[in-house]
C-alpha cells in the first residue's frame, strides 16, 4: 500500500460560512486516529491536490476545518457542499502541550485564521476548566466582519476572559482596536505561573513573544504554531524546513525558545 | 563473511550472469553522450573497459584510451535515480476516492557503485524509512530487494572527498559484494550471506596476505587524496553560527540558481507533488518530481516566496547538508562525492565554501 499518501475517505456533512471567505467544514470519517490541539491534516479536493489544514475542533465525531479561500486547492474545497466527499491525511504535526501547563493561568493569543488553531485549545481548557488559573483569549482580527466563531465566544465568555481587537472598526464597532498585542496590557499576566500558546501571523507572534519575554516570561513557557509550505506532512519533500526543522514533523507547534534564533535570520 | 578472492575479468562477466539469473534487473556504469551514466542494462552487459575520468570544478570529461576497469568514479546518475525516481506515481485516484495503490517493487543490482553512493543510500534510508515515522512504502519496497556490487575506489576525481566526509574510498559497510582492481586481478568480497552465495561460485583463489596489503595501499592512497584540511568535527554547529555572514553574498554574486547541484546529488531527497487528471475525468495520478531548493516558490506560501534571495536558496542547500541534517537525522548530508562541484556551471566549489564559512 502506498503509505503515507493514501487518502482516508471523508464526507462532508455540515458546512458554516463564518465569514464571506473562511467556511467551516464538519467531516465524517471513519477510523480516524486521536488527535490534539495544533495538529492538522492534508485535506484533498479531487484532481486538484491537497492543502494542509489544521483541525479546528476537539469533537471526534465529525472532523472539524476552518478553511480560508486563499489558493486553487481551497478555492475547490470552499466549493463543497454536504454530503460532497474529499480526501485526509492525518493527523500530523506536534501538539499544544495543554495538558502538561495544568494549574497554570493560560494566555491564549489568535491572529485572523490563526484562532482556528487554537480554538481545540480552548475547547480543552474549557473541559478542564478546574484545573487551569486564569484563562485568557486574545483575539486580533482585520475587520469586524472577519471574525470567525463569534458564536462560541458568547459561550465561551463565561468560563474565559477574551478580549477582541480589530484593525479596521466599522463605525459599530465598540471593542478594542489596534495590535494583538495591545490586549496584554489590559490583562493581568503572572508570568512565574503562566504559559502563552499562540497561532497567526509570523511577525505577530514574534512580537508577543518577545513583550511576554520582556514581562518576564520564560521563551520556553512560549508555544508558537508556524506556517511553512507542505506538501507531504512526514518530513520527506523537504518545502517546509526551518533551519534544522521541519516544520511538518518537527512542529507546527514549536516552544518559542527552541525556533527564536531563526525566526531572527532573513529568509530562512 | 570474511571471504575475498582473487579473480581474473572474465569472473567480473559471470558474476552478471549469476545476478542476472536471480532475476535482478541490472544497473551499470555505461558510457553515453560523453558521461558515464548508470543505466539499465542486459545480461549480455560488460564493465567498460579502458574509461578514464577528468573532473574538476564545472569540469567533466571521458577518454577511451585509459587502462583498467575502474578508472573513473561517476558521472552525474547516482543509485537515487532509482531508488527515489525524478518522476514518480504515488496513487491512483478516482472521483469517488477509490484508489488504486499498487506499489512498484523492482529488484535493482546496482554494478559498480562507490562507497560514497553506498552511504548516501544509508542516509536516504534514513529519511524515507529509518528515521521517518511515516516510512514511504515506494522507497522502502524497491530497497529491500537491491543488491549492491560495489566498487572500491582506487581511482578518485578531483572533486571527489569522500575521504574528509568519512564516506570512503573503501566500502565498509551497506554492500552485498564489493571489486577492488589490483594489478593482479580484481579482489571480489562478500559483504552479505547473498553475497557470500555468489562469491563462492566465482573461481580464483583466496586472496592472500600480499594482495589485501595492495588493496589497503592503493586505497589508503586514495583516502589521502580525498582528505581536505577540514575538521568536520562539529561543524554543523560551527556553521549554525554563521547564518548571516556576509560570506553568503559573496557566493550569491556566483550562483545562478540553477539547482543542479541538487539534481546530481546522491542525497537531495526533495519533492513536489502535482495531479495528473485524464481528460475524460475519470481517473488523477498524484505525482511526485524531484524538486529543488534554488528553485524561488519551493518556500512559497501561498504565492509569497519565503526564500526570495539567492543568497537564501544557496545557504538552505549547504546549510542543509553540512548543519541542519545532522539535527534531523544524525549524520552529514554531504557524502563527499563531488559531482556538485563538478556538475556546476560556473564551477562553485563545495569544499571551499564550507571551509570559509566554518573559518
Amino acid at each position: 500500500m502506498a503509505e503515507p499518501f493514501l487518502l482516508k475517505k471523508g464526507r462532508i456533512k455540515e458546512v458554516v460560512l463564518e465569514t464571506e471567505d473562511v467556511k467551516r467544514f464538519l467531516i465524517s470519517v471513519d477510523g480516524f486516529g486521536e488527535f490534539k490541539p495544533g495538529q492538522f491534516n492534508m485535506l484533498y479536493v479531487y484532481s486538484q491536490g491537497e492543502v494542509p489544514i489544521s483541525i479546528s475542533s476537539l469533537r471526534s465525531d465529525l472532523i472539524e476545518h476552518t478553511v480560508r479561500l486563499v489558493g486553487d486547492v481551497t478555492e475547490d474545497l470552499f466549493n463543497l457542499k454536504e454530503g460532497d466527499i474529499l480526501g485526509l491525511r492525518g493527523p500530523f504535526g506536534s501538539h499544544f502541550p495543554v495538558e502538561k501547563f495544568k494549574g497554570f493561568d493560560v494566555i491564549l493569543v489568535a491572529g485572523g485564521l490563526g484562532l482556528a488553531d487554537i480554538k481545540p485549545v480552548a475547547e480543552y481548557i474549557l473541559h478542564n476548566r478546574d484545573y487551569y488559573g486564569r484563562a485568557y483569549l486574545l483575539v486580533g482580527s482585520k475587520n469586524p466582519d472577519s471574525l470567525i466563531y463569534k458564536g462560541e465566544f458568547e459561550k465561551w465568555k463565561e468560563k474565559m476572559d477574551i478580549l477582541v481587537t480589530v484593525d479596521k472598526p466599522d463605525e459599530n464597532w465598540k471593542g478594542h482596536t489596534g495590535l494583538v498585542t495591545r490586549l496584554f496590557d489590559l490583562i493581568e499576566i503572572d508570568p512565574q505561573r503562566s504559559v502563552a500558546m499562540m497561532c497567526g501571523p509570523e511577525v505577530m507572534m514574534i512580537s508577543a513573544s518577545e513583550i511576554l519575554i520582556e514581562k518576564g516570561f520564560s521563551a520556553d513557557r512560549i508555544f508558537i504554531s508556524m506556517e511553512r509550505h507542505m506538501k507531504c506532512a512526514v518530513g520527506t519533500c523537504g518545502h517546509c524546513q526551518l533551519g534544522p526543522y521541519f516544520v511538518c514533523k518537527d512542529g507546527p507547534v514549536f516552544p518559542y525558545s527552541e525556533v527564536r534564533y531563526l525566526l531572527k535570520v532573513k529568509e530562512l | 563473511m570474511s571471504l575475498v578472492k582473487l579473480t581474473g575479468e572474465e569472473e567480473l562477466i559471470r558474476l552478471i550472469k549469476l545476478l542476472s539469473d536471480r532475476g535482478y534487473r541490472l544497473i551499470g556504469p555505461v558510457l553515453q553522450d560523453d558521461v558515464i551514466l548508470y543505466k539499465e542494462v542486459g545480461k549480455d552487459y560488460r564493465f567498460p573497459k579502458g574509461l578514464r575520468e577528468v573532473q574538476g570544478k564545472g569540469y567533466y570529461r571521458v577518454f577511451t584510451n585509459g587502462k583498467g576497469y575502474f578508472n573513473y568514479v561517476h558521472g552525474f546518475y547516482s543509485p537515487k535515480h532509482f531508488l527515489h525516481p525524478p518522476v514518480e506515481t504515488l496513487l491512483k485516484v478516482e472521483p469517488s476516492l477509490n484508489q488504486d495503490a499498487t506499489v512498484e517493487s523492482k529488484s535493482y543490482a546496482l554494478l559498480g557503485i562507490r562507497a560514497c553512493d553506498i552511504k548516501a543510500l544509508s542516509i536516504l534510508d534514513d529519511v524515507f524509512v529509518n528515521k521517518n515515522r511515516h516510512p514511504d512504502e515506494h522507497y522502502k519496497r524497491k530497497r529491500e530487494s537491491i543488491f549492491i556490487v560495489g566498487v572500491n575506489c582506487v581511482y578518485t576525481g578531483d572533486t571527489c572527498f569522500c575521504g574528509t566526509m568519512g564516506t570512503g574510498p573503501f566500502i565498509e559497510e551497506g554492500y552485498d559484494i564489493s571489486i577492488t582492481e589490483i594489478e593482479e586481478g580484481f579482489l571480489i568480497r562478500a559483504g552479505s550471506e547473498r553475497g557470500k552465495e555468489i562469491v563462492e561460485q566465482l573461481m580464483g583463489e583466496e586472496a592472500g596476505e600480499k594482495h589485501l596489503k595492495k588493496e589497503k595501499d592503493l586505497i589508503e592512497k586514495a583516502r589521502e587524496k580525498t582528505k581536505l584540511d577540514l575538521d568536520t568535527n562539529d561543524l554543523h554547529k560551527k556553521l549554525l553560527s554563521k547564518l548571516e555572514s556576509p560570506l553568503w553574498d559573496d557566493i550569491e554574486k556566483r550562483c545562478l540558481a540553477c539547482g543542479s547541484c541538487t539534481m546530481v546529488c546522491p542525497t537531495c531527497f526533495c519533492y513536489e507533488v502535482r495531479d495528473e487528471i485524464t481528460l475524460d475525468g475519470t481517473s488523477s495520478t498524484r505525482i511526485r518530481s524531484w524538486d529543488v531548493c534554488f528553485r524561488e516558490g519551493f518556500s512559497a506560501i501561498h504565492g509569497i516566496p519565503i526564500r526570495s534571495s539567492i543568497k537564501a536558496r544557496y545557504r538552505q542547500w549547504l546549510m542543509h547538508k553540512f548543519s541542519y541534517w545532522v539535527y534531523q537525522f544524525g549524520t552529514y548530508g554531504c557524502v563527499g562525492c563531488g559531482r556538485c562541484i563538478t556538475w556546476c556551471p560556473v564551477g562553485i566549489d563545495i569544499r571551499e565554501e564550507v571551509r570559509k564559512l566554518a573559518s
